[in-house]
This record gives structure tokens, sequence and C-alpha cells, in this order.
């Protein structure tokens, strides 16, 4: 090697590790604004003196004190609340999933008169959030309340109730573009043995769409413990409401004396979900998913 | 995605020859599941049709009858597989849709909240004590079983006639009451009864007003109540004081008054006295006001016209719905762009440490929406919050922007917070559109001469585009209803004007909960639906657009 070529190729090393630098820092300050919020709750969350006023980035006393108060002191039903979203969201995925393969799998494996005037209205409809008629949500949650009082207006099973109505929705189709993957001479075969639909459904294709079933599952269950608009019109007793609601209403009502106890409520709700997308990030991106939980 | 096309016509001959190899015990627990869902179906429409709630009867009827015609035809058998998301669908976003169409065009709203079936219930419940009612002394009961219920034992007080049982719903004559082991004491009240307890007088004073004055004893036709001029001693024989006419007309019995509906509220139109002006009055001379509660009634357009004639509404409704498509434009621009930034920056090939980098930076984005807004309240908090006294300090300023109370710099603020939420995800969607992006013709545009820039402005961003168009305009449609952000951040305020619900930063949706749920202002669900319904068009316009100038729709159609 001649050193020309040595000195070229130093300096192409040196130009490389200096844009590599001058990009990092760049890229610092976005971490800067991406985590400034993040590590100040972190910090006011073990910050003794507690309130908005007085924190500072290095708290002068430190300790658990915010948290103690968190998941004792009465006035705020933090466990319930943190409590209440699970169940929610969990049992809102777990039928979200249910409803929406079932649906996939005949979408999928039947070929019938409207199916695909179904499938597109099915599409057509999910564009329209339930947000949207939030008012006449109420009024019919309302309205069953009076005579099923388990679905009605401040129960999780009226809440719950709405959220399904999406069950059948863009799920189905991510769901019906998986469960078209899996080839056909699988159900022909167990068929010519004598299987069922519903044993084919259950016994040969669940087991092999287990990936999308979770998928779905994990959108479901992070969009239903995102949701604000429909809790929040639906739930009005303390100790009914999810998290996205009472988190709420405890720094609606003592901001600043409350600071350190919500920051400490603030992460320990935001952790579960932040591991989960984390996790999954490679699922968020996929066009189809894109809005189901944020955008 | 990847879709394999199945066999053509594989399926469809299988519905039958499965029914024939289903057994009898099948069969019979399908149709008891469905006589289950029939009778639910039947028992709920009757009480919904029973409250005037006609149009939610007819929807449960519909869906009831879908379910049947799928379990009952073979014909229909892949039907069977949608019912529950069918139903659902059906009932928890279809029938809303509709409703909310009929109650656009209705004065649903506070003093008018009920059906008529359901208003004249409760008028014709009312009751009033006649000038010459019958009066009795009391004696209070409570039941073993449920402390809340209270009845009275009556003895007329003229000594005319016989005592009486009261409880809530049934009266009884004192002569058909089994008195069990009880006697009756000298006053000729039982010392006890069974199920109940004999309360004395003085353990009831304190309950007085708080429950006993407010329970109505007694069935429809024989009402008693404690008589408010003078609840220690006396109850007194309550009469309905309304009567339906059959003109549809109601008549006060007590004041001899006659109110006809007008747009679903009473309205008295004739009676005994009236004042100059031709208005009825009571016996002083004040106008009588209208009965409530009213019921809703179709308005025709009126919600409309008040939205484009009424300058009050008009003028904050044009600021919500200009800022509504600002905020959604202006979100996904600036988000779009530093995402984009970002993802360039990182998209250099020799970039040690590239996968943790792009993991951290997507932390906000993988934080709830609610919980980073809340975060943000507090950090632009305007007297408190760290970035006020951040900029206090450096700048030597009194006072920092005043991030919540200004109309323009709560926009900033929601701005802020959206770049904050939003960069990541832009920078996900962009970083995997540059990676698809081909090599070669970079190559050939270096040959050519071309600058960096030149390349990103002619080359990556047109491609860019055409893959992440999309997703840009759905952003924008998830963006124009984004509720959280705004509702959570400072419910939509500044207010606009101080007797106007719409505020600075209030976009189409916050507005429309605040006219339905706000508080203070009484719930208006008309003119809120009115206003979901401008939502609906703009929803679809954005829609069909992203249909219309993409190309997902006939990717969507060929995944069918």
């Amino acid at each position: 090697m001649s050193s020309l070529s040595y000195v070229m190729q130093n300096k192409m090393v040196r130009d490389r590790w200096l844009n590599y630098l001058g990009r990092l820092v760049l890229i610092a300050l976005a971490l800067f604004f991406a985590f400034f919020p993040i590590v100040w709750i972190a910090s006011a969350s073990f910050d003794e003196t507690g309130t908005l006023n007085t924190q500072r980035l290095i708290p002068r006393a430190s300790g658990v004190g915010n948290y103690d108060r968190l998941l004792t002191s009465g006035i705020h039903p933090f466990g319930t609340w943190m409590w209440n979203s699970i169940k929610v969201a969990s049992i809102t995925a777990l039928l979200t999933v249910t409803i929406s393969a079932i649906s996939a799998y005949a979408f999928s494996r039947f070929r019938f008169r409207g199916r695909r005037n179904l499938m597109l209205t099915v599409f057509i409809v999910q564009v329209f959030p339930n947000s949207l008629t939030i008012v006449a949500t109420f009024l019919l949650i309302q309205t069953i309340g009076r005579h099923v009082s388990w679905l009605g207006l401040n129960t999780h099973g009226g809440l719950i109730l709405v959220y399904l109505g999406a069950a059948l929705g863009i799920n189905t189709w991510l769901m019906k573009g998986f469960f078209d993957s899996i080839p056909r001479d699988l159900d022909e075969s167990a068929r010519i043995d004598g299987a069922s639909d519903w044993l084919i459904f259950w016994r040969i294709i669940l087991p092999l769409v287990q990936p999308v079933l979770a998928v779905v599952g994990i959108l479901s269950f992070i969009g239903t413990y995102g949701d604000v608009i429909i809790s929040l019109t639906l739930l009005k007793d303390k100790d009914m409401q999810t998290l996205a609601v009472g988190l709420n209403r405890f720094i609606s009502d003592n901001f600043n004396r409350e600071w350190g106890v919500f920051s400490a409520g603030a992460l320990i709700g935001a952790i579960p979900i932040v591991i989960l997308i984390l996790t999954f990030q490679r699922f968020f991106v996929s066009g189809l998913t894109e809005g189901a939980v944020k955008g | 995605m990847a879709t394999a096309k199945p066999a053509p016509g594989a399926s469809s001959r299988l519905p039958a020859a499965l029914f024939s190899s289903q057994s009898l015990l099948v069969t019979i627990l399908r149709l008891v599941g469905l006589a289950l869902i029939d009778a639910f179906a039947l028992w709920f429409a009757a009480r919904l049709v029973n409250g005037g709630e006609y149009i939610l009867a007819l929807f449960i009827a519909v869906i009831t009858l879908g379910i049947n015609v799928a379990f009952l035809f073979e014909g229909m058998y892949p039907y069977r597989w949608f019912t529950p998301g069918l139903a659902l669908l059906i009932l928890m976003i279809i029938y809303p849709t509709i409703f909310t169409l009929y109650v656009a065009f209705t004065n649903y709203k506070d003093g008018n909240l009920l059906t008529r079936v359901q208003a004249e219930e409760v008028l014709l419940s009312r009751t009033f004590l006649p000038e010459d009612a019958k009066t009795y002394g009391w004696t209070a009961f409570r039941s073993l079983e449920d402390a809340n219920r209270w009845a009275l034992w009556l003895i007329p007080t003229d000594g005319q006639g016989e005592a009486v049982f009261a409880e809530p719903g049934d009266a009884t004559p004192a002569s058909e009451i089994d008195l069990g082991d009880n006697t009756l004491d000298e006053d000729g009240i039982p010392t006890g009864l069974p199920g109940w307890e004999r309360i004395p007088f003085a353990k009831t004073i304190a309950i007085l007003d708080s429950v006993l004055s407010k329970i109505q004893f007694g069935g429809d036709e024989n009402t008693f109540m404690l008589n408010p001029k003078n609840p220690t001693k006396q109850a007194g024989r309550f009469e309905a004081k309304y009567a339906l006419n059959d003109d549809g007309t109601l008549y006060d019995r007590e004041l001899g008054v006659t109110y006809r509906a007008v747009r679903g509220t009473y309205t008295p139109v004739a009676g005994p006295n009236k004042n100059a002006q031709g208005q009825v009055t009571d016996a002083e001379g004040q106008p009588l006001p209208v009965i409530r509660p009213g019921y809703y009634v179709p308005i025709g357009l009126d919600n409309f016209k008040r939205l484009i004639e009424n300058e009050k509404i008009r003028g904050p409704f044009i600021r919500v719905f200009l800022w509504t498509f600002a905020h959604a434009f202006f979100t996904v621009f600036i988000t779009f762009w530093f995402g984009l930034f970002l993802a360039l920056l990182l998209n250099v090939k020799f970039t040690p440490g590239r996968a943790v980098l792009r993991t951290l930076l997507l932390v906000p984005y993988a934080m709830p929406a609610f919980i980073s807004v809340l975060v943000w309240k507090g950090l632009l908090n305007e007297q408190l919050g760290v970035i006020n006294k951040a900029i206090t300090d450096v700048l030597g300023l009194d006072a920092g922007p005043r991030w919540t109370s200004s109309a323009g710099w709560v926009k900033v603020a929601i701005l802020l917070i959206q770049l904050w939420l939003g960069f990541p995800y832009m920078m996900l969607i962009t970083t995997g559109a540059l990676q698809s992006l081909p090599g070669d013709i970079y190559e050939a545009a270096r040959v050519d001469g071309a600058s960096a820039f030149q390349q990103f402005r002619h080359l990556t961003l047109p491609m860019l585009l055409v893959t992440v168009g999309p997703l840009l305009i759905a952003s924008f449609a998830f963006n124009f209803n984004n509720f959280t952000i705004v509702e959570l951040f400072n419910k939509g305020g500044p207010p606009i004007s101080p007797d106007q619900p719409a505020g600075h930063s209030d976009i189409l949706i916050t507005y429309t909960y605040e006219l339905a749920f706000g508080s203070g202002r009484g719930a208006d669900y008309g003119f809120a639906s009115t206003i979901s319904l401008v939502i609906f068009l703009m929803v679809a316009l954005i829609t069909f657009f992203n249909f219309r100038f993409t190309q997902s729709w006939e990717e969507i159609s060929e995944n069918v």
C-alpha cells in the first residue's frame, strides 16, 4: 500500500468520524428534547418536597415518599384506577381478538354472496372513530343502563360494550390478510378427515396464527388503555374510573401540591405501555395499523 | 400484505355437507341459544317501546332478526361467523351514527331530555294535597330487610273511616293487615308488624325532611305523603296533580291551568288568571312558568340555522373550525419534517449505536398520550412550571409565555406537545421508506453532478412522499379529532367569549364534548350532534381525498 493511499484512507476515516460526531450533536439535542420531560418527572417522583414549585432537577431531599402516598393514601385510589384500566383493556383485547378472529376466518375461508361488500363496509365504517358519535353513544349507554344495569353509565360493562363496537374493524382486515397466508391444503386435508369448520378454525388455523392474534390483542390493549374520550364520558365515580380519567382528575384538583405524587403515578402508568410498544415496535410501522393506536 | 388467493369455489358446498353431519345435540343447543337471545331481545325491545325509545327498539329488532336468519337458514351459514362482530358494529357504531343524525334535528337538551312517553309518565306521577284532602296521623315503620324502606300507619284525624298501612307502591286497609304476634296499642297503632319494625316518633325527627317527606307512600290511586305544612303531625292523601286530556293538553288540577306542549315543553295556555299581556298567571299575578321535564321533538333545521345565523355562535365556531384544520395540518407538518430530519441523520451507513439511538428516540411515542399531555401541562404551568421558570431566569423576564391563558400561546403549546408526541412515529415511517428507496438512481444522479441537496429535493422527497403520503393523510385525519391532547391540556380554553362554550384551543370534537357534557352550561345534545355531523362530513372528505389521490383504495379492493 502506497503512503498516499494510506493518507487518503486515513483522511476518509477521520471525515467519517467527524461527520458522525457532528450528527451526534444534533441527535443529542433531539434526545434532550425527548427525555427532558421524562427525566424531569422521574426526578419529581423522588423529590420529597413534592410540589411543582419546589422541584429541582436533583432533588434536595429524595425518597420514595411520593410512591408511598400514591399507593396508600385514600384520597386518590391510584391502585384501583390502574386495576380498572388493566381489567377493562384486557377484557376488551381478549374479546376483540376472539370476535375478530372468528370473522377473519370466515372472510378468509368462505366465499358467499355479499362478502366483498361486507368487507368494504367494515373498512369504511372504521374510518369514522366512535368518538365522533360520543353524544349518541352516551345516550345509548344511558338507555341500556335503565334496563340492564350492569351495562349502563358508570359501569365497566357499558364501557367495554362501546369498545367492542370496533372489534369488527381494521383488526379483522389485519387478521384476514394473515389467515390468507395459511395454505388451504391444511384445511382440505383436515376436512377429508371429517373435521368441521369450527374444528379446523380452532385446532388448525388458530395455533398457526398466534402471532397476529398477539399483535391485534396488544394493539387493542394499548388503544383501550389510552382511551380518554369514551371513559371520560361514561365513568363518573372515582372508584370506577380508569387511569386516563383518574390521573386527569388528580392534577385538575390540586396540581401544584400533588405534583410529586402525580409524577410517580405517571411513571407507573406509562412503564407497562412503553415496554410493550418498544418490544413490539415493528408492528406499529405497518401501514394498516397506523392510526389504530395513535399517529 | 401478502395474500394467498384461495382456490375459488372451494368452500361453497361445505356448509350443506357440514349440516348433514351435525349431531342432533348441536342443533338443539343452537335452537335453545337462539330462543334465549330472542327472549331477551323481545323483553328489551318491549321495554324500550314502553319508554318511547322507538329507534333503538327497531335496531334491536333488526339485529335479532338478522341473528335468527343467519342461524335458521343454511344458505346464510357464513354469516353465523359474523353475528357477534356485526351485532356489536350495528348496535355500537351504526345506531349511534343514525341517532346522531336524528338528534341533530331535535331540541334534545336540558329541560327536554326525555321521550314523550317518559315525560308524561313523570308528570302524571306528580301529586298535590287538595285543600279538602283527608288527613291522617302517622307512625313510621321500617322494613327489617331493607333499612331504606319505610312505611306509614295512618289513622284518619277526623276519626272517619279506617286506618291504612301505606308502603311505597301499595296501600292496604288496616283490617286486611296481618298483625302476626303484635297487638294494637291504645292509639290503635300496632306495636310491630311481620317484616316491619315500628320506629318511635323521636327517632324519625332527624330524617323527617331528608327521607320521610320525600317518599310517596301508597299506589297511584291512594297516594299518601307527609303534609308539607305540618309534617311532624300529619300526613295527607295526595291526588294526581296533572291529567292528560284527549287533545294532548295537560290540565293542572291544583291550579286549574291548561298546558299545551310547545316544542316538547308544556306551556300554560289557559287558566283562571291572566295579566294584561294575556299571559296565564297565578293568583298573585305572576306569570306561570313552563313545566319541566319536557320531551325532545324534531325542530327541523333550527340547530343548523343557529350555527349559521346566530353571530354569537357563528364567530367562535368558525375560529374552532379553522383551528381544527390548522392544528391537524401543522401537527403533521412539524412532526414529519422533524422526524424526517432525524431519520436522515440516522440513515448514514456509518452510525455506531444506531439501533439504540433509534429506540431511545421512540420513547415519547411509546408513552400513553394522556400521560404525556398531563406531564407537559405541569412543565408548561405558567407560574410554577420548569419551562417558564427557566425562561424567566435565563432571559431575566418577569413572566414567561402564558401557555394556558393566551389565545396564541396555547396553540404554540399544543403544537409543541404534538411535536414531542409525534416526531418518533414520523421518524419510524420515514426510516422505513428511506431504506426501501433504490440505490442506483443516486449513483446516476451523482454521475450527472447533482448536489446532495438536489438529490434530496428531486429524488428522495418525491419518492418518500409517494410511500408515506397516505400515512400523512391518515395522521391528519387522526389529529383532526385528537380529543386527548386538546381536552387534557387545557379543556379547549381559554374561552373565546365568556358566554360561549368555545375556546381558543378547541377543536371540533372538544367543542362538541363541551356542548354536550361541559359543566355549568347545561347539556345541549341536539346542537352537539349538529357539530358532530360537521365533523363526519370533514372526515368523509379527508378519507375520500385519501382514497382518490392515492392508490390505497385499489390496494384495499384487491385485498378483498
